[in-house]
């Protein structure tokens, strides 16, 4: 085990820095670039020149890229080309937002999931099990944008339960330590800003939630329903045990593995392909802060976004083989 | 394959019947879901080829009159905020995101096909190259990729497809490697090689002809994935030109509508919930019957 953690963190910067350069060159391949976004206001020769200097712009692309690499290995992350604001400061303040939203949406859909997928599992009842299934397929068909504004239709502008969009009321004061709302509220026990962030985070957590829970739902089921054949849940059952202790304490575990597999890379996923959610809602996350950076030309910061995508993404791969060996014994003595 | 044969009803063991209600059911029953998910969605595609014949209105036809119009009679599905007649959109749209989603799912095929059946075949140090790229690719979340993807290549139709394509090659190129690697060890693959048989033979006589039933399932269950992320770059305005009718930029579009006109973001929503729907259900239902090396593999 020891030696397949050392591979897999040798293998670590080995995906960081292809995927730093292929962004790097990838990026320069696009037409246009940061000073053409910004240059209405720019139309003066000598300035032009000046700010490409500034950022390495004039010289051939092979001295950007050395430059880049070194930035990136002393820790200097620079400064937003569009805006000009420190990209250290704008991932601090998109980052854990999309922390936030994912790992709320994670914890729905794994709740909800499980508890569908055995229920679909064990009922003795064909219709239960195959309207549960329908609904799973139908959970996981919507797409993440329609589930939003769909919800947005209903929840706001019908019963007017939340608001449209945002992170948390505009009007209302409160402290920024971690930038994590949960806890800088709860340290701070502001309860009229936690009330108004909760709030807030309600739909869109709901919206990435619903269509994740159908994809949980669908494996629990199908783990379950294998493991439930296994020789060892027969001789669960020939000791005597309920049939609730079979599926719960022996058969659920065994099938919690592949929900533990999706639920991980789903949580990686959403770290910057939440997007589309945050677009809806105008969640201030790292996926939107990628997409604007993208469309505005912004080198720098679409580069270290995508750094920090990649790093969490893998990272999260690597967790959850870690758990595996937690949740499996059978790996863990091999 | 022995389990290909189920369709004809020959493998049932309920009596034989000639009236089409038995025949239905005996259908159900060996295809389950994935009867209704196949009917459905050659409606969608049948509704979708046929646009120009069946759409009431010319979908760009702007009437400034009877704009943002609620569902009637007239207007099936309303109008949108400068009189278009959402029905016909919807119908045109249709076209354009099911062009989209087979095109890309067709470029993901070949070349994943391409890049894991040499990986699984020859091994080695081949396999680890092909596989740590695709690794790389997978380093990233899919609609990222493709966003990036859509930004080095610009908008438009065509660098839609090839981002949308390009972003699940992996997908492809790990699982044929995996048929690859299984198909490996059967009997009459290594017998072919015993007997001196040609590397491009083996592959084109025993490898492809049994690796394409369990690989064509998976390609069905990703038409829902390539079509929902086609409509997704265009939700974001990094597919089709403005203008155009495609579901995704409709229910974008919507999206500033939804206190007056709900109804525009809705059913183009709605059509394509009700497509990747149908397409998931004939994965769905396919992989139940046709795939017993998936199923065998994922336990």
């Amino acid at each position: 085990m020891l030696a397949w953690l050392v591979r897999r963190l040798i293998w670590l910067p080995v995906v960081l820095w292809t995927v730093a350069t292929l962004t790097f060159f990838a990026l320069r391949f696009v037409p246009g670039n940061p000073i053409q976004s910004i240059s209405n206001q720019l139309v003066d020769p000598v300035a032009i020149a000046r700010i490409e200097a500034e950022w390495d712009l004039d010289k051939p692309p092979h001295v950007q890229y050395l430059n880049f690499l070194r930035a990136v290995l002393s820790g200097d992350t620079g400064i937003s080309m569009s805006s000009g604001v420190p990209i250290n400061r704008l991932l601090f303040e998109r980052v854990p937002p999309t922390i936030e939203l994912a790992l709320v949406a994670m914890v729905f859909s794994t709740v909800a999931g499980i508890v569908i997928g055995v229920l679909a599992a064990v009922t003795r009842r064909r219709l239960v099990d195959n309207a549960l299934r329908l609904l799973a397929i139908t959970g996981m068909s919507m797409p993440w944008f329609w589930v939003a504004i769909m919800l947005v239709i209903v929840f706001s502008v019908r019963l007017r339960l939340a608001p449209t969009s945002g992170r948390i009321d505009s009007r209302l004061d409160y402290e920024v330590i971690t930038n994590f709302m949960l806890i800088d509220h709860l340290i701070t026990g502001n309860r009229k800003a936690l009330l108004s962030f909760l709030h807030h985070l309600i739909l869109p957590s709901l919206a990435i939630g619903i269509t994740s829970t159908g994809f949980v739902t669908r494996l629990t089921r199908a783990a379950m329903l294998e493991e439930l054949h296994g020789a060892y849940v027969r001789t669960a059952r020939g000791k005597g045990l309920t049939e609730r202790s079979v599926a719960i304490r022996h058969a659920l575990r065994n099938a919690i593995l592949p929900v533990i597999t999706l639920q991980g890379l789903q949580f990686g996923a959403l770290l910057g392909g939440a997007v589309i959610t945050e677009a809806v809602f105008a969640w201030p996350g790292l996926g939107r802060l990628l997409l604007e950076g993208i469309l505005s030309r912004d080198y720098s910061v679409v580069q270290a976004a995508v750094i920090v995508v990649a790093l969490a993404y893998v990272l999260m791969n690597t967790l959850v083989d870690l758990l595996y060996f937690v949740v499996d014994p059978r790996l863990r003595h091999s | 394959m022995a389990t290909m044969q189920g369709g004809d009803g020959n493998t049932n063991l309920s009596p034989p019947s000639r009236t089409p209600h038995s025949l239905l059911l005996r259908l159900w029953r060996t295809w389950d879901i994935a009867l209704p998910g196949a009917l459905f969605f050659a409606f969608i595609l049948l509704a979708s080829l046929l646009a120009t014949t069946i759409a009431p209105r010319d979908p760009g036809q702007r009437d400034i009159k009877n704009r943002l119009k609620a569902p009637s009679r007239e207007y099936p599905f309303g109008t949108d905020e400068i009189g278009r007649d959402v029905f016909s959109r919807v119908l045109h749209g249709g076209r354009s995101v099911l062009g989209t989603g087979f095109s890309a799912l067709a470029l993901s095929f070949f070349f994943g096909l391409g890049i894991g059946i040499p990986a699984g075949y020859l091994g080695g140090r081949v396999d680890v190259l092909l596989m740590r790229c695709m690794d790389i690719m997978l380093s990233f979340p899919s609609i990222l990729l493709a966003i990036l993807v859509v930004t080095t290549l610009g908008t438009g139709p065509g660098n839609l497809i090839i981002a949308v394509g390009v972003a699940q090659v992996p997908v492809f190129a790990r699982l044929a490697r995996a048929v690859v690697l299984l198909l490996m060890s059967k009997e009459y693959v290594v017998a072919a090689r015993a007997l001196g048989a040609r590397h491009p033979g083996i592959v084109k006589h025993h490898i492809l002809p049994n690796m394409l039933p369990p690989v064509l399932v998976h390609a069905t269950a990703m038409l829902a994935v390539t079509i929902a992320s086609a409509t997704a770059l265009n939700f974001l305005g990094l597919g089709v030109e403005t203008g155009t009718p495609d579901w995704g930029m409709m229910i974008a579009d919507g999206q500033s509508l939804l206190f007056d006109a709900p109804h525009v973001p809705f059913f183009p929503g709605l059509c394509l919930t009700l497509t990747v729907l149908s397409v998931n259900f004939i994965g769905d239902g396919l992989r139940d019957r046709l795939d017993p090396y998936m199923r065998n593999q994922s336990g």
